[in-house]
């Protein structure tokens, strides 16, 4: 009986000393192949520092150096009203504040633009929820490919480990953003984090070559297994399509819908908001021209801008129905006068700030016929091309709508930036930065200062 | 396990050597489709059965791609940043023309699927009706993606069945084309006929 004890201790202390001969031999490992890595990626760059900060963002974690991962997430603030207004508050929450982080690194190797890189775009939103945005400006993602990884190798459960980041790249293959919908700031800065490794990953394998790419795979799938790191991102809520394949879309209908004479340009085809549910939300911005502008009173709508520029949304479901069409302009404290007037509300004191208008309505079968004229007289539909006349008697239909049938709401912003429209509107969907509305990332701190949505009386109610 | 572990490290340095030995080729490859499963077309497969001669055409090639052109009916093509728009049409009928758009950029077979939802929707905005998404198979290409819908072009009445087909080429190029006829002749339509006759050279 002693003798059994003695033996399953004896057992047990090997098996201890096992463990930690394992681990021991496990990190060799890393080191090891590592340090194979990095000789063999010195073979084809000259990379020096560019190398330890790309090997940064996969093994931050690991050696401590946290410089790699993304920021925390920005604050929400939950400034929605207690009164009863004379009508509900709009279904969707407000952007209470966002911040864009660039998590490139600093590495400015072939296939990175220099200044580009990806953007992620945290907002803050009046409901106590997060949506980050990671924006691929550089597309860094359609170099690699995740089923050509996929098909080479597979050890032990290796194979899992690479679904998850694999989908890192693999999501941004024909779309330039992708959405994720959180419920912290713990969330948020768990997903950066990840953003941020799979970041660093993704330069050193394009950096190496595919096959190089094998490597870093493996040992990264080692190191997170001495870690203990085993973070799986959530779905994305959305994914937004680059802008050239948004043009590519319009262009291909533009064969039926125009016989081929369809006029299509990025700086009209801003983006598509793609939903797991077979949602798809088109984006373009439209120009009212001098004459309209003219019509409706305007003088000066935006710093910058020539034209009147208004963003229209429309939202297709799964059937190819149309359910939703949306208008969003903005203005600098010395055009809201114009936005106002364009959008046929009362003012908003502004207090010198920059000011975005949203108005959204269903699209139902009573009013699908007129939603398309509408669109069509606005230049989004390719059926007819807008003239004057019909634009200016659009904008006024589209607001009717909004305020009998759907929502309107105002915003306040402090945005550094000179182009207000295009920051406030990036802040409606952050994504639509890829054609023709420029996001740039260096100009941070977006915050609303205030939100309103118009009652039935026509009249501002705080939101 | 220490076992598996060593064989893990042995795995890594084989794929180094062998990446050592493989230059610093960072371009994509040709990677096998794997289609987004947000825009999986739903609609029934359609299969377009390639046309290699029509009576009196003459193989029209520029882009990459080549097409019969039948006699009595031209080619105009125009360049954006974007992409290259090649009409082919009987000179007497500018509204109906096989429209071939190849994007600037490569693609993919997400790339097919997410141009072809964006074409969809963009007709759905415009009015067209009866749209449907179908997984395509369309011999001499890597990956099709199709669809198929009635609009009217609110001219005289004239209301056509059209056919979009969105396709990747071996090289990776994507390319979309259209053909339309009048209700119910669209199988027999020259046009589609011409539509079916498209091919990537080389």
């Amino acid at each position: 009986m002693s003798e059994q004890v003695g033996c399953r201790r004896a057992r047990r202390a090997e098996a201890r000393s096992d463990e930690g001969a394992a681990t021991i031999e496990y990190v060799g490992m890393i080191i090891a192949v590592a340090v194979l890595l990095v000789s063999v990626i010195g073979l084809f760059t000259p990379m020096g520092n560019d190398l330890n900060r790309a090997l940064c963002g996969a093994v931050g974690k690991v050696v401590g150096d946290s410089s790699c991962a993304g920021a925390g997430a920005g604050a929400g603030e939950d400034t929605a009203g207690s009164d009863l207004p004379e009508k509900a508050p709009p279904k969707g929450p407000y952007t209470t504040h966002s911040d864009e982080t660039k998590i490139d690194a600093g590495l400015s190797i072939s296939f990175v633009d220099i200044g580009g890189g990806i953007v992620a775009a945290t907002e803050g939103l009046s409901n106590g929820t997060y949506k980050v945005t990671f924006v691929d400006k550089a597309r860094v993602g359609v170099s690699l490919s995740a089923g050509e990884m996929k098909a080479k190798l597979k050890v032990g459960d290796y194979g899992g480990s690479l679904g998850a980041s694999a989908s890192f790249s693999k999501a941004f293959e024909g779309a330039y953003a992708v959405e994720y919908t959180l419920n912290s700031a713990q969330e948020v800065a768990d997903l950066k984090e990840w953003a941020a490794r799979e970041y660093g990953k993704d330069v050193v394998k394009t950096v190496g070559g595919p096959l190089n790419g094998l490597n870093v795979e493996l040992i990264s799938w080692l190191v997170d297994k001495i870690d203990g790191y085993d973070y799986k991102p959530p779905e994305p809520s959305a994914i937004f399509a680059e802008g050239s394949v948004v043009i590519g879309g319009k262009a291909m209908a533009g064969g039926i819908l125009a016989g081929g004479n369809v006029e299509v340009s990025g700086s009209k085809g801003l983006g598509a908001r793609l939903e797991p549910n077979g949602n798809i939300t088109v984006y373009t911005k439209t120009t009212l021209d001098a004459k309209v502008a003219s019509d409706l009173g305007l003088v000066k709508f935006t710093n910058g801008s020539v034209g009147t520029e208004v963003v229209i949304s429309v939202t297709v479901d799964k059937n190819h129905d149309i359910t939703e069409v949306g208008l969003s302009g903005a203005a600098t404290a010395e055009g809201s006068y114009n936005l106002f007037m364009l959008t046929g509300t009362p003012s908003v004191g502004s207090g010198g700030k920059g000011i975005g208008i949203n108005a959204t309505f269903p699209v139902t079968d009573a009013n699908r016929a007129d939603t398309i004229a509408a669109l069509a007289r606005l230049g989004v539909a390719n059926t007819v091309g807008g003239t004057a006349v019909s634009q200016a008697a659009a904008v006024p239909w589209i607001m009717d709508q909004a305020r009998t049938n759907g929502d309107v709401s105002a915003q306040t912003y402090d945005v550094a930036a000179d182009n207000i429209v295009n920051a406030a509107l990036g802040l409606k969907a952050p994504a639509l930065g890829g054609v023709g509305m420029e996001l740039d990332a260096s100009r941070t701190s977006k915050t609303s200062t205030g939100a309103w949505y118009l009652g039935r009386n026509n009249t501002w109610v705080e939101w | 396990m220490q076992r598996r572990a060593w064989g893990v490290v042995l795995a890594m340095i084989v794929s180094a050597g062998i990446a050592g030995c493989g230059g610093g080729d960072s371009s994509s490859s040709a990677a096998e489709p794997s289609p987004s499963v947000w825009a999986r077309p739903t609609g029934s497969p359609m299969t377009i059965e390639p046309v290699t001669t029509v009576d009196g055409a003459e193989l029209f090639e520029s882009d990459g791609l080549s097409v019969l052109v039948p006699d009595g009916w031209e080619t105009r093509r125009s360049e954006q940043p974007e992409f290259v728009q090649i009409m082919v049409l009987r000179a007497d009928d500018e509204r109906n023309p096989v429209v071939l758009t190849i994007l600037a950029q490569p693609g993919s077979a997400d790339v097919v699927e997410t141009t072809a939802s964006v074409a969809s929707a963009e007709l759905a905005i415009s009015g067209a009706t009866d749209l449907e998404q179908h997984p395509a198979t369309w011999s001499g290409w890597r990956y099709a993606s199709g669809i198929t819908g009635v609009f009217d072009q609110g001219r005289d009445g004239v209301v056509t069945d059209f056919v979009q087909v969105v396709a990747l080429s071996g090289d990776g190029k994507v390319v979309g084309v259209t053909a339309q006829a009048p209700r119910g002749q669209l199988d027999d339509a020259l046009s589609y006929q011409v539509l079916r006759s498209v091919r990537p050279v080389g």
